[in-house]
């Protein structure tokens, strides 16, 4: 269902994700073979071994061109955006196609408007949205996974929106897809390859208005069954503006400029049924995971009302990076020629595109999904029988074999963040086998590890839960318990759970946990919080590693804090959470230095 | 324009306000504008820095010409640029003209002007307080300049803005803070100007002058009663809310003697002072790190941080400053394309330069609604001094709200100087 198999509107365009990066990783290189260690990012503080500096010194080493030039060079020691403020935008991404699964047509009457995710609005007044969607990392050394938080989505103009929704809610990828083949290096991070995907589903209540003469909107909103709208967008072809040259001469005139990450965007709107998955996309998965080219990329696959959808917007990589480094708007182009695809049910063919098929050409305005009609004994067999989706290669490209993983598993809760004393939360794993509830009784192992750079066992070893779980055949889902271990509450940091069926590696999927520690930063219970004790423990961190912060409140000023005393107050409050606008952004701050932050500004006695 | 069914077109011109619609895309490489009535043309969004520049160097001069007696805010057309008297700005209602004690109604806009009185030293206005009287002049910090004298700093209201203000009632704090829509009309305007004691070694015919009466301060920034002083114009902000940038643009200019240029040597960009300049903020031999520091040792006094001088130093003691970020090319190429003009090379108004205009670069993304501001930083030495790493106007004044207030107040602070009514007094509108 969703995107697979109900109404659509399919969209491209541009997307430009804004992250800081010096936070990134917990040391800054110094020099060739030296490193200082700069942050505590369990902690969100400064390392111990940065406190001596200034701040003005570590803005210099964190500035500096890279030390170590070569295929891991980040531009400065800092990386390639210091200044970023974390917003997420779409730019000139407009509705190309609009229908039904077997019926999407080039025209209709939403082609063409444009599509934006939105910010929050603000809590108490409603006011705005004065700000965008906020990518953060749950763990910001990780690589492979991040979260996009938005506060709704709007198609058209502000005047006159064709659809407008406001809606708090998150969304995170979970799998790194080969989606640019070539160069092989280039003025760039090397997720210059890469791709994230990511989905959203919007209740029917968060839609504020929307245009009732609209066919292909009423068919996504008023379709039979529908309990919301369904976002499934994929960023993909990403680079920093400025090449490493221009950033470095940029921060040498100290014009301190922002560099953003751009690319591109293709996205779907869909209607969303009860029982689907929130943030997962649904349906099977079929996994090109080509270990000797070190490509891996999946497609996902629903049968419905006699057709066979599959979303193949990944599957496929694109040949070559973009010739105009800043183009993000002209159209995308096809993927990689890899010859006729052919798309079978065990060796059964049910469909070949050629590589001059529109499907193929001009994939990225269907969303990259394909719709295949199916007779009865086609459904049949596709029910019954793992998919593939294969293609012979061509003079520039070896074979393409993306075999189904018949089993499945996957959680719409990717990430949870706990607080000290966080009682624990449940987790539920959806499985499937071959897209339906499993016949057997089917085990599910669990694992802990870290999640990314914070590898020692201190830093995240500190999670109770079964090691192994089974799926009652017939039952499309197992919840358990994941608990704190008693005694953990002086520990932070990140944890992954990884869920394993059949033994099977490709069929992994994860659920990350970010812990807080509880402090008392040494500060004796019932003292006055100073000036220097909130920033070393608290603003510090904040204002090196997020100076974007500093151009709306100088975090470093102690007149401007304390007289913006409220504005901050409402922003690490709970009403904010899961907005937008929560301070930090990253949620950065424990709970326990927000509480420090709080008896500073209220000039109340200190209770860690 | 269209909205306004109390102006016309023709007084609009000789207003001096003069923005027209964005729909005119201003051309880089135009002749400079230096005409009256003035006509300041902004510049489509996504235009070029140099096309803002030349939108800002209008509203300079226009805002900058002699003003006509009796009239506040409209340019002496058959003056020249440069002519004795009050500036078409210097006319506008300042916020101790707006906002009056007890939250008294301040009038029409046209008010007979009164004698300048400044009082206030704090550099950051009010933005970083909650302290609504000005008067407190301890607050926020200070700039002293190389001569050991305060910078004292005036803000002040166009007639858009101004009557926009007095027809809302937005003077009365307590009406301003329960008001949950703030937004100016298009064509408002603010400034905000800085200016520094001009002394004998001074030489005043490198400024904007202007007499008034100034509050003087003991070592520990008390004010100790007044004096009358002669000031040079060091700095003036200039911010117009124009058709197409619902986000304001922010222009900002300097006197050039302020703080030595910047060049690129040898890969760095370091200040090069010219020779023979007495330089009003920098000095030579001041240490690197002694350069843009807050002279505030920050007292927690009842819920207010008040500045105070740090250890070993006054308030008197000067606090030396350089340009962070060099004002760039394109910027200086305007800056020399209009002070060369022959109307500005006669006036004063040669020895001043535009630092830099910001603007959003996409005004109109409703994903993005603070717009991209463009350039990211902008820093007046003589307002932004502490803080120029960190000084992006549109960034800061997005957080703009009044006083006692959640809701924002369209990107300006001019509410926090609203007083409350006086106690028993009813409201009431002239």
């Amino acid at each position: 269902m969703s995107i697979l198999n109900g109404p659509r509107l399919n969209f491209w365009g541009g997307i430009s994700t804004d992250v800081s990066v010096p936070n990134n990783s917990p040391t800054l290189p110094n020099g060739i073979a030296t490193s200082l260690e700069l942050f505590e990012l369990t902690t969100s503080t400064v390392a111990e071994q940065a406190r001596t500096y200034s701040d003005d010194r570590l803005y210099e080493l964190i500035n500096t061109p890279d030390p170590r030039i070569g295929p891991n060079s980040r531009y400065t020691a800092g990386g390639w955006n210091h200044y970023g403020e974390h917003v997420v935008t779409l730019h000139n991404a407009l509705i190309s196609s609009q229908g039904t699964p077997g019926s999407i047509s080039l025209e209709g009457d939403m082609v063409g408007q444009p599509v934006y995710l939105l910010g929050s609005v603000t809590p108490g007044t409603g006011q705005g949205p004065y700000s965008g969607p906020m990518m953060v990392d749950l763990d910001p050394t990780g690589t492979t996974t991040t979260q996009i938080f938005v506060g709704g989505l709007q198609i058209g103009s502000s005047t006159a929106p064709q659809l407008l929704i406001r809606w708090n809610t998150v969304c995170s990828s979970f799998d790194v897809n080969t989606r640019v083949l070539e160069p092989a290096t280039m003025d760039s991070p090397g997720s210059f390859h890469g791709s994230g995907t990511f989905q959203l589903t919007f209740p029917l209540s968060s839609i504020v208005s929307y245009n009732k003469d609209s066919a292909g909107l009423k068919a996504l909103i008023e379709a039979p069954n529908a309990t919301g709208i369904v976002l499934r967008f994929v960023m993909f072809e990403m680079c920093p503006t400025l090449t490493t040259a221009q950033l470095n001469a940029d921060y040498a005139a100290n014009q301190f400029s922002p560099n953003p990450s751009i690319g591109r965007v293709i996205g779907t709107l869909a209607t969303a049924y009860a029982d689907e998955p929130q943030i997962c996309p649904p349906g099977r998965q079929l996994i090109n995971a080509d270990k000797d080219l070190n490509i891996s990329s999946v497609a996902y696959a629903e049968v419905a009302n006699g057709q066979l959808s599959l979303d193949m917007v990944n599957l496929i990589p694109k040949q070559t990076f973009r010739a105009v480094r800043d183009d993000i708007t002209s159209p995308i182009g096809p993927n990689a020629d890899y010859g006729t695809v052919t798309i079978a049910a065990g060796t059964t063919s049910l469909a070949s595109f050629a590589p001059s098929d529109p499907l193929l050409q001009d994939y990225y305005r269907y969303g990259g999904i394909i719709d295949v009609p199916l007779t009865t004994t086609q459904t049949q067999l596709v029910q019954s029988t793992p998919l593939g989706i294969s293609a012979p290669g061509s003079a520039r490209n070896p074979a393409l074999s993306a075999p189904e993983c018949p089993y499945r598993v996957y959680s719409d809760q990717r990430n949870t963040y706990l607080d000290p004393d966080n009682p624990g939360v449940q987790i539920t794993l959806q499985v499937r086998y071959l897209g339906a509830v499993v016949q057997d009784d089917t085990p599910i192992d669990i694992a802990a590890s870290a999640t990314a750079v914070y590898q020692a066992n201190r830093y995240w070893d500190f999670l109770e839960f079964p090691n192994s779980l089974t799926v009652p055949a017939g039952q499309p889902s197992v919840s358990f318990s994941v608990v704190p271990v008693a005694g953990s509450r002086v520990q932070a940091g990140f944890t992954t759970l990884t869920y394993t069926l059949d033994n099977n590696p490709l069929t992994q999927s994860f659920s990350n946990f970010r812990k807080y520690a509880w402090s008392d930063f040494g500060i004796p219970a019932g003292s006055i919080v100073t000036w220097e004790q909130a920033y070393q423990n608290v603003l510090r961190f904040h204002y090196l590693a997020f100076p974007a912060m500093s151009r709306y409140i100088q975090l470093n000023q102690p007149d401007a804090v304390m007289g913006y005393k409220q504005a901050i107050l409402a922003r690490i409050s709970p009403e904010y959470q899961n907005t937008t606008l929560y301070m930090s952004v990253v949620r950065s701050m424990s709970p326990s230095q927000r509480s420090l932050l709080t008896s500073y500004l209220n000039g109340t006695p200190w209770q860690p | 324009m269209s909205n306004w069914s109390r102006f016309t077109a023709l007084p609009l011109m000789l207003l001096g306000l003069g923005s027209l619609p964005a729909s005119a895309l201003q051309p880089a490489a135009a002749d400079a504008q230096t005409t009256c009535p003035p006509s300041a043309v902004v510049p489509a969004a996504g235009a070029s820095q140099a096309a803002f520049d030349q939108y800002s160097w209008q509203m300079f001069i226009n805002l900058n010409w002699p003003a006509k007696p009796g009239q506040r805010g409209v340019a002496d057309c058959s003056k020249p640029l440069g002519s004795s008297g009050s500036t078409v700005w210097q006319t506008y209602k300042s916020v101790s003209e707006t906002f009056l004690p007890g939250a008294r109604d301040p009038g029409p806009w046209n008010s007979k002007q009164q004698r300048k009185n400044l009082n206030l030293i704090n550099i950051a206005a009010l933005k970083n307080t909650q302290v609504v009287q000005s008067d407190n002049q301890a607050v926020g910090g200070w700039l002293i300049d190389q001569r050991g004298n305060p910078t004292y700093y005036d803000i002040a209201a166009n007639e858009v803005s101004y009557n926009y203000i007095v027809a809302n009632n937005f003077y009365n704090a307590a009406i301003v803070d329960a008001a949950k829509t703030i937004n100016f009309p298009q064509n408002a305007g603010e400034i905000k100007a800085s200016w520094r004691i001009l002394t004998s070694a001074d030489d005043s015919h490198r400024y904007l002058t202007m007499k008034a009466l100034v509050t003087r301060f003991d070592a520990q920034g008390q004010p100790n009663g007044t004096q009358e002083a002669n000031l040079g114009l060091v700095g003036l902000h200039i911010i117009s809310k124009v058709e197409g940038f619902p986000q304001w643009v922010w222009s900002t200019f300097e006197q050039i003697d302020n703080v030595p240029p910047k060049v690129k040597l040898g890969g760095k960009w370091v200040d090069q002072p010219v020779s023979g300049i007495f330089y009003s903020y920098f000095n030579a031999k001041a240490p690197a790190d002694s350069l843009n520091q807050s002279p505030c040792l920050w007292q927690q006094q009842g819920g207010n941080m008040v500045c105070t001088p740090k250890p070993g130093s006054s308030f008197s003691t000067p606090d030396p400053l350089n340009r962070v970020t060099p004002i760039t090319d394109a910027t200086l190429q305007i800056n020399a394309q209009y002070q060369s003009d022959p109307q500005v090379q006669q006036s004063v108004f040669k020895y001043y330069q535009l630092i830099t205009t910001q603007r959003p670069q996409s005004p109109d993304n409703p994903g993005n609604p603070l717009g991209q501001p463009t350039p990211s930083l902008s820093a007046n030495v003589t307002m932004e001094s502490y803080i120029q790493p960190s000084s992006s106007c549109m960034n800061c004044h997005s957080m703009a709200t009044p006083l006692n207030s959640q809701y924002k107040s369209d990107f300006s602070f001019l509410f926090r100087f609203a007083h409350a009514p006086a106690a028993g007094a009813a409201k009431d509108k002239e």
